[in-house]
């Protein structure tokens, strides 16, 4: 990433951060309760949060500042930018990669835990390996009970 | 007293065929983790951690420690061998052992590595079972003003040292890290801080599933959605160092074994630091800097040495401070927390023989690199040709059963994956991701420390500032936040000059 890319990214990130720290500061002083016999402000579960928070919001400010002295605000987007954004080989393959744990998260527990990994192992090994199905499910399932079998017999590991 | 209880502790593992077995399937495993690229030491740390959760705490820690140093040592593997450093910390190593092994001498620096980071290993070892009494001893005078402090400037020194480009970025992440610590129940009134009434969020964000989800998730998405062409490893001839090589090279090895542990030491930085100042130490000292890069082997030595010495100080903190020297020490420091060791100043009152006993594992996890990384290279090569599409998915597998093993819930898994895409986030716009788990493993600590200390002195606010070794932190964290301010540092350039003037010292013109 260059340096302009970078002040975008910051001055992006530093909104964030902002309104994270914002969050943090307003949610630790009117949703936290008081604790008057333990003492007073230092004592209550919010001091930390407060003073972390406010730490972070003035780096963040700081970051800002920086970005805006990079022109990092000149973030510009279009339809079609975001189009060809989703469409670069790299980023289809990270969404892929990344609904693949979601899946495998989303179906343990409701199919039996050899089954989503063997479905995990041979739709990752189909989609980024390139390689024949059958060879592709044959590794996957075995790769499935080797790790289920290894886990729990030898390590005596709780499987999900 | 120390040696001799050192050599017990070793009689006793390497007396017992079951203990020893598991050293080397340990260190091997550590190794291969190290080899792979994308495969870290903290990663493998983290997975074990939660695999072998249900074993007897010794055998364990033991295990851990023993993946920890066959992993820094792993990395040099596909350093020298496909020009791509299997873990951060052997990056430095690429410089030098990927020439060598272009040159034909591929086997040559693989025992060149593996002498250097035993040797490093050694030297580690020796200031881990000799310093860390002595600096326990001190830490007994700590009290909550002194580890409030001790926080802040681990955090600061660690978001300074692992983002040299942008501190501030550094920083972000360790407070962000911090901040995550604190929720869940907090530790003096066990109030529950931003669980929004999830009963899985009350109890605090476990570990080891963050831990594992920061290291391992991030690697997978990269390798998984890169399209990276594998390079092959080349071949492997003699392997056995020569002795004249290491004997001309004493004084590099000491004095990289000497830098490592001194930045192994320093919370947060980490093996890949050491490795690198090591290796410009090296460069600076040698008499022939022009073949830096070109295959010296100094530099390979230095890098090695380096990384393997910083092992050894990392756990020095984690023992004496309960503040750990690198990522992977952080979470060999959560694994003692899981298995019911309580690591820091009161380690020395309540086990003081368990500094030793640490070292008699570092010992023989460091001889049973020495063997295995010296016997069957060629075979173990072999590994660095498995398919990225096929061993990253399993990777992945394995960071799921590691996130759930620790309280068998479906919920770490979640964690596990959020903080992944958190720190795949991190990497990419350049937050550090070592002051980020150095923030969570001290936030507690943070909290709790100022907060008690605040109610001891009723809100006064002087002791936090005025207690001796409180003024040597808030010095030590000044300090280091201005030390990369340019204006900072050409004052104390002007100031040296003016130093050596006035001694009548000339300096050498570059």
């Amino acid at each position: 990433m260059d340096r302009q890319q970078m002040a975008k990214a910051d001055f992006i990130t530093s909104i964030l951060l902002i309104l994270t720290s914002l969050f943090i500061m307003i949610y630790t002083l009117f949703g936290f309760p008081r604790f008057p016999e333990w003492g007073p402000l230092y004592a209550n579960p919010g001091f930390t949060p407060f003073f972390l928070g406010l730490v972070l919001f003035l780096m963040s400010i700081y970051l800002l500042i920086r970005s805006l002295k990079d022109q990092g605000q000149q973030v510009r987007t279009t339809m079609e930018a975001v189009k060809t954004f989703l469409r670069q080989q790299k980023v289809v393959r990270f969404l892929i990669c990344l609904a693949l744990f979601v899946l495998y998260y989303v179906l343990l527990g409701h199919i039996p835990f050899i089954v989503d990994t063997a479905l995990y192992l041979f739709l990752s090994f189909l989609i980024f390996g390139r390689g024949k199905w059958f060879v592709a499910l044959l590794i996957a399932v075995a790769g499935s009970l080797t790790i289920s079998l290894v886990f729990s017999r030898i390590f005596l590991v709780p499987l999900p | 007293m120390g040696p001799l209880i050192i050599l017990q502790e070793v009689w006793k593992f390497v007396s017992n065929p079951a203990t020893l077995f598991e050293v080397f399937w340990a260190t091997q495993l550590g190794i291969i983790v190290g080899m792979l690229p994308g495969l870290t030491a903290t990663m493998g740390i983290a997975l074990v951690t939660g695999l072998t959760f249900q074993w007897a705490t010794s055998d364990a820690i033991l295990i851990l420690i023993c993946i920890y140093i066959g992993a820094i040592y792993g990395g040099s593997r596909s350093a020298i061998l496909i020009n791509v450093p299997g873990t951060p910390a052997a990056a430095a190593t690429v410089f030098d052992g990927y020439p060598l092994a272009r040159s034909g001498r591929a086997g040559e620096a693989i025992g060149l590595a593996t002498t250097a980071s035993f040797l490093g290993s050694m030297i580690g070892l020796f200031f881990l079972s000799f310093f860390t009494p002595w600096l326990g001893t001190i830490a007994l005078e700590f009290r909550s003003f002194e580890f409030f402090w001790l926080t802040v400037f681990g955090i600061v020194i660690c978001g300074n040292l692992t983002a040299p480009k942008d501190p501030l970025k550094g920083w972000i992440s360790g407070v962000l890290g911090l901040f995550v610590a604190l929720i869940g129940m907090d530790v003096i009134q066990a109030y529950p801080r931003y669980t929004f009434g999830s009963v899985e969020l009350s109890g605090g964000l476990s570990l080891i599933p963050a831990l594992v989800g920061l290291y391992g998730i991030p690697e997978v998405l990269n390798a998984l959605s890169e399209i990276q062409k594998q390079e092959k490893a080349m071949q492997i001839k003699r392997v056995i160092p020569r002795i004249k090589d290491l004997w001309d090279n004493r004084i590099n090895i000491v004095r990289s074994g000497i830098i490592g542990t001194i930045i192994g030491a320093i919370p947060g930085v980490g093996e890949n630091i050491a490795a690198y100042v090591s290796y410009d130490f090296a460069h600076r000292a040698s008499k022939h800097p022009e073949k830096f890069g070109h295959g010296a082997e100094e530099g390979l030595i230095a890098a090695e040495t380096g990384n393997n010495a910083c092992v050894g100080g990392a756990i020095i903190p984690v023992l004496a401070l309960a503040v750990p020297g690198s990522p992977p020490a952080a979470v060999l420091m959560a694994a003692m927390w899981l298995h019911g060791m309580r690591p820091g100043p009161l380690l020395m009152i309540e086990t003081p023989n368990y500094v030793y006993e640490v070292s008699a594992m570092f010992l023989i996890g460091t001889f049973a690199m020495l063997i295995l990384g010296l016997s069957w290279v060629r075979t173990m090569v072999k590994i660095l040709n498995v398919r990225t599409y096929i061993l990253m998915p399993i990777v992945f597998i394995l960071c799921a059963i590691g996130s759930f093993a620790i309280s068998a819930r479906t919920f770490d898994i979640l964690i596990m994956l959020i903080f992944g895409v958190i720190g795949y986030a991190m990497r990419k716009y350049e937050f550090a991701d070592a002051p980020f788990i150095l923030g969570i493993i001290l936030g507690d600590m943070l909290d709790e420390n100022l907060r008690r200390s605040l109610m001891l002195t009723s809100g006064a606010i002087p002791p936090l500032f005025t207690r001796p070794i409180c003024i040597i932190l808030i010095a030590l964290t000044v300090l280091t936040a201005v030390a990369r301010n340019p204006r900072f540092k050409g004052m104390m350039s002007e100031t040296r000059e003016t130093v050596w003037r006035g001694l009548g010292i000339g300096r050498k013109k570059k």
